[in-house]
């Protein structure tokens, strides 16, 4: 079955219009969903497609149009058009109207060129996000605890395969390209590089360097448990 | 609602409103973090405070607004010199204390040659990218073979870029005029994908010292003929887009890029890059395979593929 509608003269951003069509083709019995300006050559693809319908006569190139084939056993296009409308009014989550991402890969999308990932969250569902991010080619700092330690290893090891690091878990201080992150003291920049399991103890030498005349490049910290046997300080190593 | 203070202001807006009329316009679009104003007379001024982002016809603030914009959709605005007022006077942006921000590209004399570790640099940060619908296509501009399981967008569109590319390769610029229309307004977004390639072509074009007389005179066919169909069939941002890169104009981001890739710095070139990929969802991404196919077949022609479309066409 095949529906569409045309929200004449519509402006979304195009974070909005991915993150919908994304959520639409999850609906149950959507089968596919085409969200985006009517221009000609979107209406191609639309026929090409065989997802025409009448109601997409009228779209012009200013107008936002939405195409769905789906399983009318499953869903009807009414259901379609209201999970839009509620997509649409949900996206802007903040008080500000700044959209918020719920996942990495949402957050990806809006900061493509990021190259670290900052995550907190309880320990026991941290190591499917510290994977994650690694494998989007990701450095991350770990700031939750209680990870088990056989996840730990078998990350770091991932880490290091991968040429990145994996700052943490229960890693509370870094500074890199003077960015301080988590806690960290407000220190000049310089050329003296520092690798800590200790945030503390970071945080003492980064202020002594400082205090003494000189800077700091990059401040890499390798969480508690990084120089222990079982880990085998991987991640002093690749700081 | 607080009067808002412009940091940056365009220098073809400046001239724009150097006429010192009022000029009556109403807000087009509203996004979080810019706005378009649709002049009487057809142009579009954007607002922007994203990182610094501004585009030509337009001007940014210094910092994140928290209180939203001092407008609402469809609001009846006036643009004048000073600023832009309510229907009813009240000053909401005083462009007073904003400095000017040049919109127009420098030429680009580093030769083609000279920017192989850049070229190198831009492929592996667009293939390192889920930034992109033309991304997938990345392997056919160098010769390569294209991946068997292409994106639906970018399926459906490869045949027309690469007869495109092609046909500028080998300076056939009525061909590659009427594979234009074959392009413009296709892909998702806001700006279709499609039009962020072609914007980089033709800001690549307008930026490099074409020696020939010939081919800038072929160029031009192109260039005309993408302005001539763009108001009809894509979208009014989409269509102003193009319209200033082809009169070399570009967003600040892309601008400082091309500045980049002059300077011959791969330093410069990784982070104007990177700034360009955060434009959009896809946006950036189209832009950088746009740029960096018009690099690539300016550099080596030979490279551009015959072979790719026939390829296309068996599938």
């Amino acid at each position: 079955m095949l529906g569409a509608l045309i929200r004449k003269n519509a402006y979304y951003d195009s974070v909005t219009l991915m993150l919908i069509s994304q959520d639409l083709k999850e609906q149950a019995g959507v089968q596919e969903v085409l969200v985006g300006m009517g221009t000609e050559l979107n209406l191609d693809l639309v026929r090409n497609l065989e997802m025409f319908s009448p109601e997409l006569e009228p779209v012009g190139p200013n107008d936002l149009f939405i195409a769905a084939k789906f399983d009318e056993q499953q869903t009807s296009f009414q259901a379609i058009e209201t999970a839009f409308d509620e997509l649409i009014s949900k996206k802007s989550a903040d008080s500000n109207g700044n959209y918020q991402p719920p996942t990495l890969k949402s957050a990806l999308r809006q900061l493509p060129g990021a190259n670290l990932v900052q995550i907190s969250i309880p320990g026991q569902y941290a190591a499917a996000e510290v994977e994650e991010a690694l494998n989007a080619g990701l450095h991350v700092m770990l700031f939750s605890d209680n990870v088990p330690i056989e996840d730990e290893l078998r990350l770091k090891k991932k880490a290091v395969e991968k040429g990145l690091l994996l700052m943490g878990p229960d890693c509370g201080t870094a500074i890199i390209n003077g960015v301080p992150l988590c806690f960290a003291n407000a220190v000049k920049r310089g050329k003296i590089g520092v690798v800590g399991a200790s945030g503390t103890g970071t945080q003492e030498v980064t202020t002594l360097i400082d205090k003494l005349g000189e800077g700091l490049s990059q401040v890499i910290g390798t969480g508690g448990r990084d120089l222990s046997e079982t880990v085998g300080g991987l991640m002093m190593l690749q700081g | 609602m607080p009067q808002l203070s412009a940091r940056r202001i365009s220098g073809d807006l400046v001239e724009y409103l150097a006429d010192s009329k009022p000029h009556p316009a109403r807000v087009h679009s509203l996004f979080t973090r810019a706005f378009n104003l649709k002049v009487a007379d057809g142009c579009l001024v954007s607002g922007t405070n994203s990182r610094g982002y501004i585009a030509p016809m337009g001007f940014s603030f210094q910092s994140l607004l928290t209180s939203g914009w001092p407008f609402s959709l469809d609001q009846e605005l006036i643009l004048h010199p000073g600023g832009v007022c309510s229907a009813s006077g009240e000053l909401l942006i005083d462009f007073s204390n904003a400095a000017i921000w040049n919109p127009s590209l420098a030429t680009i004399f580093l030769p083609l040659e000279k920017q192989e570790r850049s070229l190198q640099l831009l492929t592996r940060i667009l293939e390192g990218s889920q930034n992109g619908i033309f991304t997938p296509l990345l392997p056919g501009i160098f010769g390569e073979e294209l991946p068997s399981d292409l994106p639906l967008h970018a399926a459906f569109i490869a045949r027309r870029v690469f007869s495109f590319l092609g046909h500028l390769a080998n300076s056939e610029w009525q061909a590659a005029a009427l594979d234009s229309e074959g392009l413009i307004g296709f892909g998702s977004g806001l700006t279709p994908s499609a039009d962020d390639f072609l914007a980089a072509i033709l800001g690549l074009y307008t930026a490099l010292p074409l020696d020939e007389k010939e081919n800038k005179a072929g160029f031009s066919l192109v260039a005309e003929r993408i302005l001539e169909l763009a108001p009809a069939r894509t979208s009014l941002v989409s269509a102003e887009m193009l319209r200033h890169a082809a009169n070399g104009r570009l967003p600040s981001p892309h601008q400082s890029l091309l500045a980049a890739l002059d300077s011959g710095s791969v330093f410069e070139v990784e982070e104007a890059a990177r700034a360009v990929l955060n434009v959009g969802v896809n946006s950036g991404g189209d832009f950088l395979f746009g740029l960096l196919a018009g690099l690539v077949l300016m550099a080596e022609p030979k490279l551009v593929l015959c072979d790719q479309i026939k390829e296309i066409d068996q599938c």
